[in-house]
């Protein structure tokens, strides 16, 4: 008796995930970011990436030498000649 | 009759469908293999990547040492799928490498920042030559001029390339004498090149040098929080070495670890030369946008000192720029080698171990924004 209510239940479950699934991908689309089969728009997609990943890693340096600078003048290093 | 059959299963297997490729990837191991003695080319590296290419393409190879439960298989996923053998090997890079020369002249380090640029303009053409975004930021790693972190990067992305992007950046590292010259001197003229640099080191501090791991440390893992894990365990390697009270430590992590992951990390790597991972039009794309990720390293390296040289009344001699690629110690003799042969007093050495540490740092800070951007 508990087995037949189970299988039911199950069956029922899974009949219902499978239109939830559905409907997710009626209203969700298949779009994706950046656009798969297009190379030039790829490309053209990275580019801002070039901008911050240079601007980022620009950024950290700044940082970097500001604090070696100051650690120096803290800890007593001096210039030579 | 069985016995005669399992006896001659390999010859078989070579003259089934397309396992004759095999042979090919044994020759390919064979080159890296003369590439490493005889040449003398990264042996650490391709001398184990080479004998792993012939061992992982030997017939049924993918049932025993490169399946599921294989011995290369095992030591794949065991430091490599997981990104922990580069950390390990960061922390000896890291007791190997002296800042002294970047500490006494941090300016130094926006070099090694500006040659990065040929990582980030390589992600961009890969894009463009149709590689999915996650194998173009690998493939763009490679530029970084530094193993741990292409491993780690590619891995991270879950690239398909992961063992070309290998053979790639540790040939084109060993390469770097023959790539860089001519860049060098397509970039710059010959006044440019003899410019001299006079060489006047602040003194640093021992608390400076302690400092500056934990530092950078707490820096870059605030800002580009992806490249903590790498950064941390290579200033690691680098406070063991300064702190004063850990000799024995560093010397372990420079000599015995540092061998002892190496071998692991050759002949684990090993695990993506398989024919079928490795013979593509793919892999011959990689090999060439490896070489420009490198030709535009230089690049970048050597214009943001032109550029400066523009508001700067005591010139810099532009070529040091294009020592801020990671491949240490190479290419900071490269560099000071081209001055010297333009003029036999000019003396950059100084400079470019400078630059090229920063390098170091700055291609590690370039994996963790890959990273952050495409994860």
């Amino acid at each position: 008796m508990t087995t037949k209510i189970t299988t039911t239940a199950i069956e029922e479950i899974s009949e219902a995930t499978e239109e939830i699934t559905t409907e997710t991908v009626e209203v969700v689309g298949v779009e994706t970011f950046p656009p798969e089969n297009d190379q030039v728009e790829n490309m053209v997609y990275t580019l801002p990436m070039m901008g911050k990943g240079m601007f980022g890693i620009f950024l950290v340096t700044v940082i970097i030498v500001a604090s070696v600078a100051i650690l120096n003048k803290v800890t007593g290093g001096k210039k030579n000649g | 009759m069985d016995f005669f059959k399992e006896l001659f299963s390999g010859f078989t297997y070579i003259a089934t469908g397309d396992n004759w490729k095999t042979i090919v990837m044994w020759i390919i191991g064979g080159v890296l293999i003369f590439l490493a003695i005889k040449k003398k080319m990264e042996p650490t590296l391709l001398l184990p990547m080479g004998l792993g290419a012939i061992l992982v393409n030997l017939p049924l190879a993918n049932e025993g040492i490169v399946s599921p439960h294989g011995s290369i298989t095992t030591l794949f996923n065991a430091g490599i799928a997981n990104e922990l053998f580069p950390l390990l090997l960061f922390i000896g890079i890291g007791a190997m490498i002296d800042f002294g020369p970047l500490l006494s002249n941090p300016k130094l380090m926006i070099f090694g920042a500006a040659a990065q640029f040929g990582i980030f303009f390589t992600m961009s053409l890969a894009a463009l030559l149709g590689f999915e975004l996650k194998d173009a930021g690998s493939i763009a790693i490679i530029g970084a001029a530094d193993g741990p972190t292409a491993i780690a990067v590619s891995q991270a992305l879950g690239s398909n390339f992961t063992g070309a992007i290998m053979v790639a950046a540790y040939s084109y590292m060993a390469l770097v004498p023959i790539i860089q010259p001519p860049v060098i001197k397509l970039c710059t003229t010959k006044k440019e090149r003899m410019i001299r640099m006079p060489y006047r080191p602040a003194n640093v501090s021992k608390l400076t040098r302690i400092l500056f791991p934990i530092v950078v440390t707490i820096i870059v893992g605030i800002f580009a929080p992806k490249s903590a894990e790498l950064i941390g365990f290579l200033m690691f390697g680098n406070l063991i070495r300064e702190c004063g009270v850990l000799d024995n430590l560093s010397e372990t992590a420079q000599n015995a670890l540092a061998n002892i992951i190496t071998i692991f990390l050759g002949i684990s790597i090993s695990a993506r030369l398989t024919a079928a991972e490795f013979l593509k039009l793919d892999t011959l794309m990689i090999l060439a946008l490896g070489l420009f990720a490198f030709i535009f390293d230089t690049f970048g390296g050597i214009m943001i000192a032109k550029v400066m040289n523009l508001f700067l009344k005591e010139k810099i001699n532009p070529m040091i720029g294009a020592s801020g690629i990671s491949a240490f110690p190479m290419s900071a003799r490269v560099v000071h080698k081209i001055g010297l042969e333009e003029d036999n007093q000019n003396f950059l050495l100084p400079h470019t171990i400078g630059v090229n540490v920063s390098g170091q740092i700055a291609s590690v800070i370039a994996g963790g924004l890959i990273l952050g951007m495409l994860s």
